[in-house]
């Protein structure tokens, strides 16, 4: 029986090889911003209101014109396939059935195309990786495009890939049978994480905001900038023609010692000052959490590692289940704190 | 009965006569359990800066609440069941509350009723905490019993519009024990539904009304010359706000952690709270007390008397109602001594006695 977020990744962790939890659950070097990121929830309090007579709440709300049922939207992770058998498919399905937007990664286990014929209606954004070959790039674009993808999501925070211990101490590879299903690529056994032998020698790490204005060339659909950490760079996105700021650290798999994801987000949100969405992810675990993102100026929030835990655990139901979880204790928090919608003061934070 | 020395103890000493389902009942809170902590952690961070070379000799403990007399700034707090915690219950309680010279809440949802309280202790000054029912006629009889017993003032629970999600009251599926039930109510009304999940959360959910508004106060101010306090205030505009809805005192709590989690440390608020109170009515504050040094605390940042509920569960699993009073009387002693090294000889507390460290 699990009863919230934290407890899958016990239960998660008996059904998973270890290369693939340590490869999940891993961060950069000493894992400091991995804990960090929950911490950081934790020191917030919140100073709720009473006799407000609420009664129902409101958890709906939309993103570039979208509708979805609540503020919480699947974080692009990779390789599903590696916890379930059904991989991005049973992803796709559980988030369409919760009414909600999954971002699909560039790294996927199952294709753009794949994903899309198993969910027709679901909501997928685009999370994309550059490659040194700009045609390459462009392909997987106009794929993304073509399956009516709604935005696209550039990470911006791997210059270099992040050093995960574990990763290199078990030799991350991916097993027969799993690949970059976008690109048929397999990640084959090699000395050390052959993840990051691959990164490396494929995308363009070195990215800059001319990258971001290449893009802005090439494309309508709206672009969320992930992985920022400071206003400054999140006012630069803009300036170069990002429709959306996610703020991110990767989960603690880039930087360690980066802040907390929720730290960072009240600055960010007063330069962005409400001119486009933004997203938040980085420990994530709680009803409550997700109010404490809404009152500090997140437009929602994004799930990572909890969607794998849940595959892992029981595919497409357990990641229903964990969808629902969530939108319950949302439900709840925001009855406590006293509220009927989204719209939530930054003085609830006290 | 084990050697306890002070209210810490009382927690590990109970739990081996307790069932491992009243126990977690009584020591859970909500989800992470992060307010349940902070209660405590936050009165340790008080630094409490000492007057020497007073040549204080005797503390005078006695304070007042609505014209009451009680003979120290401690009252029991309302909590439930207290039967799964002895089988004298909450007349044990009544009894032991009544030796010490001071207050007791009962609880709407006590397994003992009203009358069977007040036959046991004719003498003892007595409140009843308020949950409203959906059904407003059974809320009114409710009311007109407390008023035909003797109560001197009623505390209207508000931080409950959802009820807390205590997840092990939801693993072992919390409900009572043959014999044990909700002793103010009716049958019919007076047992926990047996299911999947917390037995608890689904009666509340049925029969009461959660969704409180302001409007609920001024109907219960309606309703009873009784003196009314608002329980579950964090925020001190919610404090006005009841004041000028007719409530006559202001009860910081954040219900021991059971609601909200992570909602701030009562104590954490407690001075805003104060503030915007500013001695126009009583406030009363419960979470975390365990320490003589708490309760100055408190009494220094604003509130008029503390209240305690889980060490007088533990002291009934402990040893029923002698057991309560040995807490009682402890925390009094406790109270006595950290006035005196404090250099205070009354509960007059100035505020710049607290310092606070990170």
């Amino acid at each position: 029986m699990i009863l919230n977020l934290l407890e899958l990744e016990a239960a998660a962790k008996a059904s998973m090889s270890s290369m693939a939890f340590e490869y999940y659950v891993g961060g950069a070097n000493d894992e400091i911003t991995v804990f960090e990121n929950r911490e950081a929830f934790k020191r917030l309090f919140l100073h709720y209101r009473v006799l407000t007579g609420v009664n129902e709440r409101k958890l709906e709300t939309s993103l570039f014109g979208q509708k979805i049922s609540m503020p919480v939207i699947v974080a692009p992770t990779a390789f599903h396939r590696l916890a379930h058998t059904d991989g991005e498919r049973a992803t796709a399905r559980a988030a369409q059935q919760a009414d909600t937007i999954m971002t699909v990664s560039t790294s996927s286990s199952v294709s753009l195309e794949d994903i899309r014929a198993g969910s027709t209606d679901a909501k997928l954004w685009f999370q994309l990786y550059l490659f040194k070959d700009i045609e390459a790039s462009l392909e997987v674009l106009r794929r993304a495009e073509s399956i009516g993808v709604k935005a696209l999501v550039l990470t911006v925070d791997t210059p270099i890939l992040g050093r995960r211990e574990r990763d290199i101490r078990e030799g991350f590879y991916l097993p027969d049978g799993i690949q970059m299903a976008n690109f048929k690529t397999d990640l084959p056994k090699s000395q050390g994480s052959s993840l990051n032998a691959h990164a490396h020698q494929n995308f363009k790490m070195n990215l800059s905001f001319t990258d971001l204005a290449w893009l802005r060339n090439q494309t309508n659909l709206p672009i969320l900038v992930k992985g920022i950490c400071h206003p400054e760079d999140a006012l630069l996105s803009l300036e170069h023609g990002a429709n959306g700021i996610w703020v991110s650290n990767h989960g603690g798999r880039q930087l360690d010692t980066a802040p907390a994801t929720i730290s960072v987000l009240p600055r960010v949100a007063d330069v962005v000052a409400g001119q486009v969405p933004i997203i938040l992810d980085g420990g994530v675990r709680r009803g409550t959490d997700v109010v404490k993102a809404l009152a500090l100026g997140a437009n929602a929030v994004a799930l990572g590692r909890p969607i794998l835990w849940s595959l892992a655990v029981g595919g497409q139901e357990a990641v229903t289940q964990t969808l629902e979880l969530l939108r319950a204790e949302l439900d709840s928090a925001l009855g406590l704190c006293g509220y009927a919608d989204l719209r939530l003061p930054k003085a609830l934070l006290g | 009965m084990p050697e306890i020395l002070n209210l810490f103890e009382l927690e590990a000493a109970a739990r081996g006569s307790l069932s491992p389902m009243a126990f977690d009942y009584y020591v859970s809170g909500a989800d992470d359990e992060i307010t349940l902590l902070e209660n405590l952690a936050a009165f340790k961070r008080l630094e409490l800066h000492y007057r020497v070379l007073t040549g204080v000799n005797e503390r005078r403990l006695e304070t007042q609440l609505f014209g009451q007399n009680i003979s120290f700034p401690v009252i029991v707090a309302p909590t439930a069941f207290q039967r799964l915690a002895h089988p004298d219950g909450e007349l044990a309680t009544a009894k032991a509350t009544h030796q010490a010279g001071t207050i007791m809440t009962l609880s709407t949802i006590a397994s003992a009723s009203l009358e069977e309280v007040r036959a046991s202790s004719p003498e003892l000054p007595l409140w009843f905490q308020v949950y409203l029912y959906k059904d407003q006629a059974l809320n009114l009889e409710l009311l007109r019993r407390a008023e035909a017993v003797g109560v001197k003032a009623l505390a209207l629970t508000v931080d409950t519009p959802v009820w807390g999600r205590r997840e092990r009251d939801i693993r072992n599926r919390f409900s009572l024990p043959d014999g044990i039930h909700l002793g103010n109510l009716m049958s019919g009304l007076d047992s926990l539904p047996k299911g999947a999940g917390s037995g608890l959360s689904a009666y509340v959910h049925e029969m009461f009304k959660l969704d409180l508004g302001f409007s609920d106060l001024a109907w219960l101010r309606n309703h009873t010359d009784l003196p009314i306090l608002v329980k579950g205030i964090c925020h001190p505009e919610d404090a006005v706000k009841s004041l000028e809805h007719g409530a006559n005192g202001i009860w910081v709590s954040n219900h021991g952690g059971r609601q909200l989690d992570t909602a701030p440390a009562a104590i954490s608020v407690l001075p805003r709270v104060a503030d915007a109170v500013a001695n126009r009515a009583p406030i009363i504050l419960d979470g975390g007390v365990r320490r003589g040094t708490d309760v100055v605390k408190a009494l220094a940042l604003g509130a008029t008397a503390v209240a305690i509920g889980r060490p007088i569960l533990w002291s009934l699993a402990v040893g029923g109602q002698e057991s309560v009073t040995q807490t009682l009387e402890l925390l009094r002693a406790e109270i006595d001594t950290a006035l005196g090294l404090c250099g205070f000889e009354n509960l007059d507390i100035s505020r710049n006695i607290i310092g606070e460290h990170r």
